[in-house]
């Protein structure tokens, strides 16, 4: 695990690398109102963070990379297999196609 | 106080030669100088009066032999040092700044290496503080790189009108801050392995 503080106020955000400065350190270090200071501790090697209805939540950033291209593979395929339907071509025709538009 | 006048002071027997007593002050004056041809030992070196000392003179190189190490253990600057982590941000999230701190000192350079795990969207660059560069990839599912000359990071999750990109707002105390810019509606987490050099 490699933690990482993340502290986040009014669309700013700060990613404490050494993962020890508390909201004190950080309200002095960047002169911010410690009052407004939302943070987190995250393993930053599979989690990230983002704001949700203003609010900082921690999220694993690998599985929902990998669900987006999961789904984005998924999303070109179907549109292939339609095209592929309604013109009525075989594999070999749609290897030929991408071929000739390469 | 006597004066001995010789040319030559040698060990009366064998090879060692012993110069004061325990307590003693032995004083070089100034305008006298100590020429050492071979090798100094001692446990240290201060300055003679005040606080200033100065190592050689303007063209001398110093060199610190494979295995040896300086350690700097107070505030000195002017010692090289580098630091290397990561940071990550997700593109959906509005144009805004992000401060990585805990880098230990004030970076002069940065190199960034950003990437959507899983997908092809990627961007390499770097800044000094004056100007930032990067190369990425153009857009989702292509193959070419573009070179830009204004950004430190640029990710295109489908097309110019969609993407997320970053440019150095300062190196700090004990990071830097980069200004991100959100353009369209990108998807996914950067993730940026870096480097901060000073």
């Amino acid at each position: 695990m490699n933690t990482h503080n993340i502290f986040y106020s009014n669309g700013s955000m700060i990613t404490d690398i050494s993962g020890k400065k508390t909201k004190e350190q950080v309200a002095n270090e960047f002169s911010w109102n410690l009052d407004s200071i939302q943070n987190i501790e995250i393993d930053s090697t599979s989690e990230s963070t983002k704001i949700v209805d203003g609010s900082l939540v921690k999220y694993n950033y690998i599985e929902e990379n990998t669900q987006m291209a999961t789904e984005a593979k998924e999303k070109k395929e179907s549109k292939i297999a339609s095209v592929k339907d309604k013109l009525n071509l075989s594999e070999e025709d749609w290897d030929n196609l991408k071929e000739a538009l390469r | 106080m006597s004066t001995l006048n010789v040319d030559k002071v040698d060990p009366s027997t064998g090879t060692a030669l012993e110069l004061g007593t325990s307590g003693d002050t032995i004083t070089v004056p100034t305008g006298a100088g100590l020429t050492v041809v071979d090798e100094v030992k001692t446990n240290k070196v201060s300055p003679a009066t005040g606080t200033a000392f100065a190592l050689g003179d303007s063209g001398d190189t110093f060199t610190v032999p494979s295995g040896a190490t300086i350690a700097n253990s107070g505030t000195a600057t002017g010692f090289g040092d580098v630091y290397v982590s990561s940071f990550s941000r997700d593109v959906s999230t509005a144009t805004g700044t992000q401060a990585v701190t805990g880098v230990g000192f004030t970076p002069t350079s940065i190199e960034v290496f950003a990437a959507i795990g899983g997908t092809v969207k990627a961007s390499w660059g770097m800044s000094d503080g004056t100007t930032d560069k990067c190369i990425y990839q153009n857009n989702n599912g292509g193959t070419d790189f573009i070179s830009n000359q204004s950004q430190l990071i640029r990710v295109v999750t489908v097309d110019a009108g969609t993407m997320y990109s970053g440019t150095l707002d300062s190196f700090d105390a004990d990071g830097f801050t980069i200004s991100w810019t959100k353009t369209g509606s990108p998807t996914g987490t950067v993730a940026g392995n870096f480097i901060a050099r000073k």
